[in-house]
């Protein structure tokens, strides 16, 4: 069986008490140039080939 | 990053902070580490604003949307992290009729479109009491 997060529930909860957590700091990446993309495809097509190049990058590797 | 967003608000920058920071902010935890504008896709007076206020930080400036759907999405790292300027939202009206149902939406005048999850807030529409609506923005 699949199990699925159920974002109605998720909604219900945060609606019942919404607390305000402090922004992550943001995590130290290898520079990268600016991008511009034509759609979020393309977006998230270069994000999945950045995650591996960091993936290959990690000391624990 | 609360500098870059009160030099937004200062300098009258029409945006729009939506994805994971923004329904952080609205109490909505999600550990996204970019941060999301939806802008308007054509405003040039936006536009030039904008790389003025982040020349320092940016290597290649803001640009509106080509004909074809160039640029559509423009990604930059800076000192703040990674911020990430769409000029359009897959499934979310334009930004100035996003911007008029965000007005809408919100009753007692409460000034919250400057943050917006699209997809939470309108999801959560319809489950949300008016009253604790009203408290959970007021804490923007």
């Amino acid at each position: 069986m699949k199990i699925t997060d159920d974002y109605n529930a998720k909604y219900r909860l945060w609606a019942a008490k919404p607390t305000v957590v402090p922004a992550p700091a943001a995590p130290r990446l290898p520079d990268f140039k600016s991008k511009r993309f034509s759609s979020h495809a393309e977006l998230n097509t270069w994000k999945l080939s950045a995650l591996r190049r960091l993936a290959q990058l990690s000391p624990s590797k | 990053m609360n500098e870059l967003i009160l030099a937004l608000n200062a300098a009258g920058i029409r945006y729009l902070l939506v994805g994971g920071q923004a329904m952080r902010l609205t109490g909505m935890p999600r550990f996204s580490m970019d941060w999301d504008f939806f802008i308007p896709p054509r405003d040039g007076k936006n536009f030039a604003t904008l790389n003025d206020l982040l020349r320092a930080e940016i290597d290649l400036p803001l640009v509106a949307v080509g004909s074809r759907g160039e640029n559509f999405i423009q990604t930059y790292q800076t000192r703040w992290g990674i911020l990430q300027f769409h000029l359009g939202l897959p499934g979310v009206p334009r930004f100035p009729q996003m911007i008029s149902l965000l007005r809408n939406f919100i009753h007692g005048g409460i000034q919250f479109y400057k943050y917006a999850a699209p997809t939470a807030l309108f999801s959560i529409a319809p489950i949300l009491p008016a009253q604790s609506l009203s408290e959970s923005l007021e804490m923007i």
